[in-house]
């Protein structure tokens, strides 16, 4: 296949896959107890439907979705709901409780206790001939299903397939490229599940009505490219990437296959294009043929620490100590220096073995002391090599000395607002420099005057 | 269903690790090894072939500045650092080791030892930790150390020492001890269009001059090592060398007299040095390769303006620092078009 | 040589007439009062008074008559000073200084990982908060610190906390902005009580969250009803009316109420249990609460050759009153050890 249009820059970190693309998918056993955060998705989190010590059956909804971005949340498993607090004013007695999420801040939860029985309370009709149902519909039974984006960012996909007025995307994207090191959940599933997956695809570009469709594989997935081409169907390619991190970023992904480029500060939308992550399509297929609501997701446990790495099909609410578990714990406790939820390059630290693994929890990833990165605060050389790697092509090094003096508007006029949080310049700096922490802190200062400016704006009239 | 699942042994004993000595930090969690101290061994392994050449042209008195040099702005720099009570770390990323050589390089081979201590005090001292340390000096600082030298000590710096071929020959006259340069200045006030005949002793180094002025060979021998491994970026030495080839060499052909051809002047002198590992340096460039270009492109301008037409028969290390102090402004003007840019953006 | 003292004396009629006709006919109009209220202003520019600076808010007194009293850096002197020269009345508003209402370092609120990244509050909220247990708690690494134009907030490095000395800070509310946790408030100078706690969590979980924080049991609240009100399970001052009754710091089991401003924090070791607390008659001869009778009459008798006869006769009146009322007062001290009863004042457990 011809070599496709690279992005700028792009780095090459430790692939770290072979611990464990050959492992197949493997059930979770079920759990004593699960933890499910309100907020697992973009938008504004689900508020709950249920009441203390209500039983609830597997797939039945227990969250609702509170306004258009949001997403509804079906319980893993059946069982009571045992959370409960006070509600500190009125003294009511809530079904929720606080955890620690993977951001690190408490989030309000509920927690089902498992009676053992896993009985299925599934509400959604299952629809083996979608292709004559209104699309609406269709939309419809996403939305209810509670479906979000896999890839990691968590985004209601009945939204995303809901165009406004106006737009009609011609191309739909299928980022099967999992560019972060380390992990292989969607890898197992192009290779466990092909027909699925291309069924599911056919049903968003059905949705849709767009032309093309692209799905984009790393070739570092020979056997799941060759896999998915066998089962393709009218109006779908499979197309290789070169190897190279961040490909599976939207911007880049849709320029690598169709040279289109988006504008900063718009959406993908803005050249009739849509991205959606495979295990979406994968979710979507459930949904409609199976009336499956989303409670479980396919997450890889790696890192060279873990006794016996894998994919496992887990449930949305299982923490990070009882996946750790499955996988036979770790080899040395000594050793481990971080565990990370998703891969390392954007995952984020964990320091509680109780956080609950959510709907964008595609991997739990756990490292060793030696092969982590120490941060320091030692000045820029100017070297330029952050410069030459950023995707992006913005300036990290002018950026990174404008953020540690505080001149946060200069960072807003030399674009950080559209940094992906990569991590390609971290990676490369000799100086070790916490250049992403540096620029998050960036954006939050320039969000929060904006977020003043608006309000000054509406005092005035 | 039972909740032992046949995935987990129940004869071996699980391990978890312990919350409380996790590490928490913003991604990304890898790192791809480089570090300062790394890229700084590299530079002086680069330069291993130059100081051989250097050796090999000199003898022994240029083992003796290289090993003062180093020693002295190593110490000024523990010195430095511990009076501006900063933490003695910053001295082990080997920097103060390549400002030494690099230093040396720029020296006579019997330089006097005093020469050696006051030219560290200006690299270390005033060029570097006055200004803040590493990362933050806008010029190069052996390069300020020379200049530095060359202004107050004009005779000491002028003078050269002969090398050990020429040390056989009985007699040693006042232009046996000239350095090409030196040579080509004289034949163009005199008048006389400059012939040399030995290009390969330039090639190699047997000449008369500073440490570094040598072997051209050594010099892409290191030069060419940094650009595989990365290290250095290869716009700048390249289009330096072209752009003073080019105008020397267009001077060249018109008025022979006023300057010798193109290819002496890319053997002889401190450009082969400058282009390589002075003009290279990552502190004082700007940060973009087309900034990095325009770098060097100023410095062969400025380089073949002084080397013809200038007092001095050297022009390099002027025309270095001269491009450091507009590094910035190059940096501004080469500001990267983020990916997505488009006309109607406001910022 | 006439050439050059020609051209230079037309050179320098043309450059002069050229300045007084910009003088004349460019001049910007200036009220100087402008400049006299500056020269009476700190000059801090710290934007406390609300305008940008001592500049603009000299302006604002001449041109918009604004309250000279505004400006929190400037004594009541200084305002008065500004007030009679622009014909104001000057409203004095009581000083107020800045809190934070934290005092989880962390021996008390300790960190759960460790934390690797930029020392600054506001870029590690966004990395779990720092790993701090109290997700309310201060995280100390510094913004408040560094945005305090008047140094007047210091952190303790080991302890991880900051803390702000009120006779620094002229309360222009600069940290304010500058704390992720919003944990940082004004409150009146004057005021001697301040609870050092913004967690709303109530006991079982703030236990585990913090030794020292607020856990809701609503003693103080009780006790001063109109001054504490409770908001979740936090006791809140009303600095509208703030507390004065220094026993309200004995009520509160976590010893979270204090007084001053967190200077003093860092609380007297907790006495172990079977200590024997000392009295005021201990500490008046300085000797400790067990000592022996020997010693007790050591240290009266060091201490009372001070105030013999002898020397008070000849100090004159003043002094006489004085010396005399000190040595009743160490006499009535000895009185009190020798008659001091150990096992009535041992500390029991839970003190």
């Amino acid at each position: 296949m011809a070599d496709h249009l690279l992005f700028p820059g792009g780095v090459h970190p430790k692939d770290g896959k072979s611990i464990s693309f050959s492992m197949p998918i493997q059930s979770a056993p079920l759990l004593e107890e699960y933890t499910i955060p309100l907020s697992q998705h973009i938008g504004t989190p689900a508020q709950p439907i249920v009441k203390r010590g209500q039983r609830v059956l597997k797939g039945q909804k227990i969250a609702e979705a509170t306004d258009n971005i949001s997403a509804h949340i079906h319980a893993p498993t059946s069982g009571e709901i045992t959370s409960v607090s006070k509600h500190p004013i009125t003294g009511e007695m809530l079904a929720m409780t606080n955890c620690i999420g993977p951001a690190g801040h408490m989030v309000s939860s509920l927690v089902i206790t498992s009676d053992g029985e896993d009985k299925e309370g599934f509400t959604l009709m299952p629809i083996e001939e979608w292709q004559s149902i209104d699309k609406k519909i269709l939309l419809e039974r996403i939305k209810e299903a509670g479906i979000v984006g896999m890839g990691g960012a968590a985004f209601p996909t009945h939204v995303k397939l809901n165009p406004p007025q106006g737009k009609r995307p011609d191309t739909l994207i299928i980022n099967g490229a999992e560019c972060e090191p380390f992990l292989t959940a969607d890898h197992r599933l192009m290779l466990e599940e092909p027909e699925k997956i291309i069924e599911g695809i056919l049903m968003m570009k059905y949705i849709l009505g767009a032309k093309t469709v692209y799905i984009g594989i790393e070739r570092n997935k020979p056997d799941a490219i060759k896999t998915m081409k066998k089962h393709l169907r009218e109006g779908i390619e499979v197309r290789e990437l070169r190897v190279l991190y961040p490909q599976g970023s939207e911007k880049q992904l849709i320029y690598a296959l169709t040279k289109r480029k988006v504008r900063m500060g718009t959406l993908p939308m803005e050249v009739n294009c849509i991205v959606q992550n495979i295990g979406t399509a994968f979710a979507v297929f459930e949904a409609i043929v199976m009336g499956k609501p989303l409670f479980e997701r396919i997450t890889t446990i790696t890192g060279e620490p873990v006794v016996r790495p894998g994919n496992w099909r887990l449930r949305i609410g299982t923490s990070i100590g009882d996946a750790l578990k499955m996988a036979g714990g770790v080899k040395d406790p000594e050793k481990v220096g971080k565990i990370l939820i998703g891969g390392p390059m954007m995952g984020l630290a964990q320091f509680s073995l109780d956080t609950p693994i959510m709907k964008s929890g595609s991997g739990v990833t756990l490292l060793n002391k030696d092969e982590i990165v120490q941060y320091t605060s030692v000045p820029c050389i100017r070297c330029g090599r952050c410069v030459d790697v950023c995707p992006m092509n913005l300036m990290p090094s002018t950026m990174s000395i404008q953020a540690m003096k505080e001149r946060f508007d200069l960072l807003e006029e030399w674009h950080v607002m559209d940094c992906l949080e990569c991590g390609c310049c971290s990676y490369v700096c000799p100086s070790q420099r916490p250049l992403v922490q540096l620029f998050r802190l960036g954006k939050s200062h320039v969000l929060k005057k904006r977020q003043r400016e608006l309000e000054k704006l509406k005092a005035k009239g | 269903m039972s909740k032992e699942d046949k995935n987990i042994p129940d004869h071996k004993e699980i391990l978890l690790p312990d919350a409380s000595k996790l590490i928490v930090s913003s991604s990304p969690h890898l790192h791809d090894s480089g570090q300062v101290a790394k890229i700084m061994r590299e530079v002086a392994l680069a330069m291993l072939p130059l100081v051989v050449a250097a050796i090999w042209v000199f003898g022994l008195p240029a083992v003796r500045v290289l090993l003062l040099c180093t020693a002295f702005c190593l110490s000024f720099e523990l010195i430095s650092l511990k009076l501006l009570g900063k933490s003695l770390k910053p001295a082990t990323d080997f920097s103060a080791v390549i400002t030494g050589m690099l230093l040396a390089m720029n020296l006579d081979a019997n330089a006097p030892w005093w020469i050696c201590l006051i030219g560290s005090f200006i690299a270390i001292v005033v060029a570097k930790q006055l200004f803040g340390g590493l990362g933050y000096n806008p010029f190069n600082p052996a390069l300020v150390a020379r200049v530095g030298l060359l202004i107050g000590f004009p005779d000491i710096m002028t003078v050269w020492s002969p090398t050990t071929a020429a040390q056989k020959v009985s007699t040693i006259d006042a232009q046996s001890l000239a350095t090409p340069l030196e040579i080509a200045s004289q034949s163009t006030a005199a008048g006389k269009e400059l012939l040399w005949d030995n290009y390969f002793d330039l090639f190699t180094g047997n000449i008369s001059g500073c440490l570094g002025e040598t072997s051209a060979l050594a010099i892409l021998v290191g030069g060419g090592y940094l650009i595989l491994r990365r290290i250095i970026w290869w716009q700048i030495p390249f289009f330096y060398i072209l752009t003073v080839a080019i105008i020397t060499g267009l001077v060249n052909n018109f008025v022979p007299m006023a300057t010798p051809d193109a290819l002496f002047h890319i053997l002889t002198g401190g450009l082969m040095i400058g282009a390589f590992f002075m003009a290279t340096d990552m502190q004082t460039t700007p940060v973009t390769r087309k900034g990095g270009a325009i770098f060097a492109i100023g410095c062969g301008v400025i380089t073949s303006v002084i080397r013809i037409w200038g007092a001095y028969p050297e022009g390099v290390s002027f025309a270095i620092l001269f491009m450091n102090a507009f590094t910035p402004l190059i940096d501004k003007m080469t500001r990267v078009k983020p990916f997505g840019f488009w006309q109607g953006e406001s910022k | 040589m006439i050439e050059a003292v020609l051209f230079m004396a037309s050179t320098g009629m043309i450059l002069s007439t050229v300045i007084a006709l910009a003088n004349r006919f460019l001049a910007v109009e200036t009220d100087p009062r402008i400049e006299a209220v500056e020269e009476m202003l700190p000059g801090a520019n710290c934007g406390g008074c609300g305008y940008s600076g001592c500049p603009a808010f000299a302006k604002a007194i001449i041109e918009e008559s604004v309250e000279p009293g505004l400006c929190p850096v400037s004594s009541g002197d200084e305002a008065q000073r500004i007030a009679s020269y622009t014909g104001m009345e000057p409203v004095f508003s009581e000083p107020y200084v800045a809190l934070v209402k934290c005092c989880g370092d962390n021996t008390r609120s300790p960190e759960r990982a460790l934390y690797n990244g930029v020392n600054d509050c506001n870029a590690a909220i966004n990395v779990a908060g720092a790993t701090k247990s109290c997700q309310h708690g201060c995280l100390g690494l510094g913004s408040c610190s560094r945005a305090c134009p008047f140094n007047a907030i210091e952190i303790d490095e080991e302890l991880r906390i900051a803390i702000v000395h009120p006779n620094l800070c002229v309360g222009c509310g600069k940290c304010i902005e500058s704390c992720p946790r919003d944990m940082i408030t004004m409150v009146p100078k004057s005021a001697p009580i301040h609870i050092l706690c913004n967690s709303p969590e109530k006991a079982p979980i703030q236990r585990k969250l913090c030794t020292r924080g607020c856990i809701g049991c609503q003693r103080c609240a009780r006790q001063a009803p109109e001054s504490i009100k409770m908001v979740n399970f936090l006791a809140t001052i009303d600095y509208d009316n703030p507390p004065h009754d220094l026993s309200l710091v004995d009520t509160c089991p976590v010893d979270r109420i204090h007084t001053s401003l967190g200077i003093d924090y860092i609380p007297a070791p907790k006495k172990k249990k079977g200590a024997i607390k000392s009295l005021e008659c201990h500490k008046v001869l300085g000797v400790a609460p067990q000592a022996s009778e020997a010693e007790i009459n050591k240290a009266f008798a060091d201490k009372i050759v001070h105030y013999d006869i002898s020397l008070i006769i000849k100090m004159d009146e003043e002094e006489q009153k004085q010396a005399i009322m000190e040595s009743e007062k160490i006499s009535q001290a000895y009185k009190d050890c020798l008659a001091f009863d150990p096992s009535a004042h041992t500390v029991k457990e839970g003190q």
